[in-house]
């Protein structure tokens, strides 16, 4: 069943020339006649560069703007009409800015959202002792917000947008500024959290690793269109998987010539970039090994530029 | 729909809560912040002692309407400091997460946060109040009288300012930064309505009455109680112009997050 279903959306913003002129104005389309529809339960990346909409278009999808033509249907509400309706039905996580109270104790601000969502005080003991045991909350409860790590608040900010058990979640950027470690307990529990309770998660970001590890469903957003919608699986096919291999050779070497891959020499390293989804690294080491005798090898994780560089080029 | 007084409250009580933990440290805001109320209150005695007075009003005629209209301002600031000040939800976006709110966003931005720094103001406007009045006699006219009185003054202030502050941060919703105009429309009138209106010329006056209808939530229900030449009636003018400022700015504010949503700017 459709959860969400954008019909035909389309998003101009008008930017004004000069003050005091109009009508002169400049119009920009954010999002262009774009139609996609979300099933309950889906785990969904949304992904596209700086300025392609997709901002534009989850502010529409989550109420905050209204389209300029098309219509919204968010948890059988109007995304348009319905704003605060549909706000109980939704859970948000913007990661660069906190829902919390800056000020207070973190539990404060459950307790002040509880009474916002007009969520029972049963409901809101087992959900919150639920939370609080999946995200690890109790070492940090009494502190004020501003005084947590980046880790901390955006476990908490996790919980505070799913006190309410929203069906649709939507995280911007939720594992921004994170280390390794906090990383991997936020993509486990939302993987819990799509699985086990079947809410459906919305998610952009630019860490490709999120993306790849959590969602099903890829949606690439370029132009206010949507330029690829497939499986992870499938956009790898269509992009590839650029990926860079460093060989240090006991000897000094030229530039090569004649390989199946791009080759920079420097001193006695060779830094190869092939597509790992179409050669192995296996091919590229036996490919150079031919050179010399081979010292070190390092495998460098793909620069996620690199690879968003060649989505956008693949989908343009 | 939903009962919005009570999150309120509960943002009320849980932020009085955090500032009572550093016990210490609220007292001291609290302390110079009516340090700084005195030295402005002493500027307005001196001047009015120095000429015996402004205006054909005394120096404690021109204490209590400093101190009525310190009860006035201070209820926005205690109350609702994040429309003052609001500029910064427009700049770094943060009123897209008012917008994801169950709530109307006039409630959820008021419920932000709620100022008790600021509250400085309203214990010293109340003892400044009192202490006018006692010296001007005026308790034995008719203790519940003037109570009543003072009290409907201070709504018809309270109603007057919280109005303009609403108004004034809805701006921002068209021009973005605000903050630079805030000495014009609210630190200004702000000081120059703990003087007695009839001292600045009409022209200023007109706006006084007008515009930014402070007159109202100061001078005039100060010169009802005062008995300078107005009948109680005016109180009620005042109390109904209280009401039409700030159901003009919440029409006002409407507009503005409209405008917001269609232009996200």
């Amino acid at each position: 069943m459709a959860i969400v279903s954008a019909n035909n959306v389309t998003k101009t913003f008008s930017r004004p020339t000069r003050l005091f002129r109009r009508g002169n104005e400049d119009s920009v389309t954010a999002i262009d006649r774009l139609t996609l529809t979300i099933d309950q339960g889906e785990f969904l990346g949304l992904l596209g560069p700086n300025g392609a909409g997709k901002s534009t278009l989850i502010k529409m999808l989550t109420g905050i703007l209204h389209p300029t033509s098309g219509d919204i249907q968010v948890a059988g509400w109007s995304a348009q009409h319905q704003r605060a309706r549909l706000a109980m039905d939704l859970g948000i996580v913007f990661g660069q800015r906190t829902q919390l109270w800056w000020d207070l104790p973190l539990h404060e601000s459950f307790t002040i959202l509880r009474r916002m969502y007009r969520v029972s005080e049963d409901a809101y003991r087992t959900r919150l002792a639920e939370l609080a045991a999946l995200l690890d909350l109790r070492e940090f409860w009494n502190v004020p917000v501003r005084q947590l790590s980046l880790g901390q608040r955006m476990r908490g900010e996790l919980a505070a947008a799913l006190l309410h058990a929203p069906t649709l979640l939507f995280l911007d950027e939720p594992t921004i500024g994170l280390d390794v470690e906090a990383k991997a307990a936020v993509r486990q529990f939302l993987r819990t959290l799509n699985q086990e309770k079947g809410t459906t998660i919305v998610l952009t970001a630019h860490d490709m690793n999120d993306v790849e590890e959590l969602c099903r469903r890829i949606v690439v957003i370029n132009h206010g269109r949507s330029a690829f919608d497939g499986t992870m699986e499938a956009l790898h096919q269509r992009v590839g998987m650029p990926s860079r291999l460093v060989v240090t050779f006991n000897h000094s070497v030229d530039q090569l010539t004649n390989l199946p891959f791009d080759c920079q020499a420097y001193g006695n390293q060779i830094t190869a970039s092939f597509n790992r989804a179409r050669q192995s690294p296996l091919a590229v080491i036996d490919g150079l090994r031919q050179w010399g005798e081979i010292i070190d090898i390092q495998m460098q994780e793909p620069p996620l530029d690199l690879v968003m560089r060649g989505l956008y080029q693949a989908v343009r | 729909m939903g009962d919005w007084i009570g999150v309120y409250k509960s943002v009320a009580s849980a932020t009085l809560r955090a500032r009572l933990a550093y016990r210490w440290n609220f007292v001291l805001d609290l302390v110079f912040q009516i340090i700084m109320l005195i030295a402005e209150l002493l500027v307005v005695v001196l001047i009015a002692s120095a000429v015996h007075g402004i205006a054909g009003w005394s120096v404690y005629q021109i204490v209590f309407l400093f101190g009525l209209s310190s009860l006035s301002s201070g209820l926005y600031r205690v109350f609702a400091s994040e429309f003052h000040g609001f500029d910064k939800y427009l700049v770094n976006g943060e009123f897209d997460s008012v917008l994801t709110r169950p709530a109307p966003a006039l409630v959820v931005v008021s419920a932000r946060s709620v100022d008790y720094e600021q509250a400085g103001m309203l214990v010293q406007g109340l003892a400044i109040v009192g202490y006018a009045a006692w010296r001007l006699h005026l308790w034995q006219i008719d203790g519940p009288i003037l109570l009543a009185q003072i009290l409907s003054g201070w709504i018809s202030g309270g109603a007057i300012w919280l109005g303009i502050v609403i108004a004034f941060a809805t701006l921002g919703f068209w021009t973005t930064r605000i903050d630079d105009l805030a000495p014009v429309v609210l630190y200004g009138p702000e000081t120059a309505a703990n003087y007695p209106l009839s001292i600045y010329p009409r022209a200023i006056q007109a706006i006084f009455y007008g515009i930014l209808p402070v007159a109202f939530g100061g001078y005039i229900p100060a010169r009802v109680i005062l008995h300078k030449g107005l009948s109680p009636i005016w109180l009620l003018v005042s109390f109904g112009v209280g009401a039409a400022t700030l159901a003009g700015a919440v029409g006002f504010w409407q507009i503005g997050v409209r405008r917001y949503t269609s232009t996200g700017s």
